[in-house]
C-alpha cells in the first residue's frame, strides 16, 4: 500500500530559521521611527518580523529607559518617548529581564573582560545568558559583542531570516 | 555511575556539556541545576554538541510588561506610538548617536 506524505503548510521563511531568539538593543528602537536616520525601515522591518514570527524577544529591563532617553532628547517630545518606551515594552514576545545581582556580576564579568560599557555588558549578559542573537544600531556593542554571542545589524538579520529583499 | 560532579556548575557557569546518556540517567538533578540554579547545558551524542538546555527567567527575574493576549493589538499601538513620533525627530539628529553617547 502507498500512503501520501502529509506535506507540511508551506512556509515562508528560509530554512534553518526556526527557533531563533533575540535580543534586540535599543538603538534598533531608537532608528526604527526616524526617518532623518539611515536604516530606519530595517530596522522597522526586523521588529516587524521578529513580531510576525513569534521569536522571543530577551532584553533587560534597562532597555524601556534607553528607549526613552534617546527617543525624548533626539525629538523634544518626552510625553510621546515615554508613551514608545512603555509600547514598545509591552509588546508580545518581548520579555524583560531584571538586573538581579547575578546578571549583574555576570554583565561586570564581560564588561571587565572584553571592555564593554556598562549598558554594553548588560545587554550581552542577558544575549549571553538566553542564547540569544544581539540585534543592534551600536557599532561598538557589535564588535566587541561579536566574542561574547552573534551580534546583527538589522540589515544582517533581516537577511539571515531570508527577508532582506522585503525592504 | 559517573559523578554529577563533573556537570556540577556555577549560576555563572555557561554552556557546559552533558552527554545524552548522563541525561537520561540524571534528568531529574540536570532539570532541577536548570530550574534551582539557572544553569544551562549544551546536550551532546557521541562528543557533538546537538542541542541546548536553558533556564527561563524566573518570576523575580523576568515579567511580562503586558500580557500577550492581544498580539495585534499590542503592535498597532506600538507602531502607532512610533508614527506619532515620525514628526518630531529633529532633522540632524542621530537618535542611536544619542543614545551610543548616553553610554559613554
Amino acid at each position: 500500500m502507498v500512503m501520501a506524505k502529509r506535506r507540511r503548510p508551506h512556509s515562508t521563511s528560509s530554512p534553518g530559521t526556526k527557533n531563533r531568539r533575540y535580543t534586540v538593543d535599543a538603538s534598533v528602537f531608537v532608528n526604527a521611527f526616524n526617518l532623518h536616520e539611515p536604516g530606519h525601515q530595517a530596522s522597522l522591518r526586523i521588529l516587524e518580523a521578529i513580531q510576525e514570527r513569534g521569536d522571543p524577544v530577551i532584553v533587560p529591563t534597562l532597555l524601556v529607559a534607553e528607549i526613552a532617553s534617546a527617543v525624548a532628547r533626539a525629538c523634544d517630545d518626552s510625553a510621546g518617548a515615554l508613551r514608545y518606551a512603555n509600547a514598545a515594552a509591552a509588546l508580545p514576545h518581548l520579555m524583560l529581564v531584571a538586573l538581579t545581582p547575578v546578571m549583574a556580576r555576570e554583565a561586570a564579568e564581560l564588561a571587565a573582560g572584553h571592555r564593554l560599557r556598562g549598558a554594553n555588558a548588560v545587554y550581552l549578559a542577558v544575549a549571553r545568558r538566553y542564547g540569544t542573537t544581539v540585534v543592534s544600531r551600536d557599532d561598538e556593542q557589535r564588535t566587541r559583542g561579536g566574542a561574547v554571542t552573534t551580534c546583527q545589524t538589522p540589515e544582517e538579520a533581516l537577511g539571515d531570516l531570508g527577508l532582506r529583499g522585503t525592504l | 555511575m559517573r559523578d554529577l560532579s563533573s556537570v556540577a556548575l556555577s549560576r555563572r557557569a555557561q554552556g557546559k556539556n552533558v552527554g545524552v546518556r548522563d541525561l537520561k540517567t540524571h534528568a531529574a538533578r540536570i532539570m532541577r541545576r536548570v530550574r534551582d540554579e539557572g544553569t544551562s547545558f549544551i546536550v551532546t551524542h557521541r562528543g557533538r554538541a546537538i542541542g541546548v538546555i536553558l533556564p527561563l527567567p524566573t518570576d523575580d527575574e523576568a515579567s511580562r510588561v503586558a500580557d500577550a493576549g492581544d498580539a495585534a493589538t499590542a503592535w498597532q499601538t506600538f507602531v502607532r506610538a512610533g508614527h506619532g513620533l515620525e514628526r518630531r525627530f529633529r532633522p540632524g539628529v542621530s537618535g542611536v548617536r544619542l543614545l551610543s553617547t548616553t553610554r559613554r
